[in-house]
């Protein structure tokens, strides 16, 4: 898929008359039935990506689904896209256009750190001792996630202290925001900047610029040489199931069959 | 203004940082993005990636 697709500014524009959803594949059991139906590959097995356009019932298929914007649309040309994915948004009447309250929760640090090291993004962790206090971190910040200038800048999890003992260095408070810059592989993080429940010397807007300033964006990285890196830095990455995409080498090495 | 910036750079101010350029904004995950759609009435714009490659993470 060309990664560069999702970056194009009209298709950011035309992604806001969307719920945009990016799932991790082979990374939650529960999802692997609905994406097998949706598309699979020549194989016949759930291959690396998937895309398609569903209707507000989450699961009516409104467009051609494939592996990627290009296969589902049979056209290379953002510019189509864009005018497909606008025409089909415009047949669908909003209901409510309050912005969520809730976050894009990832489903654990371990995985937030690694999408957000995928995106080259900070990763915003919310820091919380209990659910309650976890909800009102959540309804504070709610209102920066999906509007204005800090929409899709920052990827975001929820932790308690303990959880994050072995992989963030700087961290010094109990709850709050603390916002991290993952590593190449995403396996460890270091804090950019923290804020503490009860903090008033800074705002939150403030917190989120302070990290965008802070965070240092990588240059983009050549898919072989990442790989390599990985490979001489011992870094593995465990899926959660196993991986169906025919391109996997096969087991115990070798050359990928494609 | 390309002139001027080509200029500026090598006096150090290329530690100036330019707004981050508008992203879509995802929900990690299915279940999520069906709330929200029920919720909102919207319809989804689904991707599914692996973000890993030949069990290397950080890389789609």
């Amino acid at each position: 898929m060309d990664r560069s697709f999702l970056s194009d500014a009209t298709v950011v524009a035309a992604s806001r008359n969307y719920v945009c959803v990016r799932a991790a594949t082979y990374e939650s059991e529960e999802e692997i039935p609905f994406l097998s139906n949706l598309f699979r590959g020549r194989s016949g097995t759930l291959e690396n990506t998937v895309f398609t356009l569903l209707a507000p019932d989450g699961k009516t298929k409104i467009s051609r689904a494939g592996r990627g914007p290009q296969m589902a649309f049979s056209t290379s040309d953002n510019a189509q896209i864009v005018k497909e994915l606008d025409v089909i948004s415009k047949k669908h009447e909003v209901r409510n256009s309050e912005t969520p309250d809730r976050l894009p929760f990832a489903a654990d640090v371990r995985l937030g750190l690694n999408v957000a090291a995928c995106d080259n993004q900070p990763l915003v962790i919310c820091l919380a001792e209990n659910p309650d206090d976890l909800r009102k971190i959540e309804k504070a910040l709610a209102k920066f996630v999906w509007s204005g200038k800090h929409i899709g800048l920052f990827h975001y999890v929820s932790s308690n202290k303990s959880g994050l003992a072995d992989t963030i260095t700087g961290l010094t408070i109990d709850s709050g925001l603390v916002i991290v810059q993952p590593d190449r592989f995403g396996a460890k993080a270091a804090v950019l900047v923290q804020h503490a429940v009860g903090d008033s010397s800074k705002t939150l807007a403030d917190t989120l610029d302070t990290a965008l300033a802070k965070f240092d964006r990588q240059p983009a990285g050549e898919t072989r040489s990442h790989i390599q890196a990985g490979h001489r830095a011992g870094v593995h990455w465990e899926t959660a199931t196993p991986v169906t995409d025919p391109g996997r080498p096969p087991a115990g090495g070798g050359r990928p069959d494609r | 203004m390309k002139r001027l910036l080509s200029a500026l750079l090598p006096l150090g101010l290329a530690t100036v940082h330019a707004a981050p350029a508008p992203r879509i904004a995802w929900w990690p995950t299915i279940a999520q993005g069906q709330a929200e759609a029920a919720r909102s009435g919207k319809p989804i714009l689904l991707l599914s990636a692996a973000p890993q490659c030949h069990n290397v993470p950080g890389i789609w």
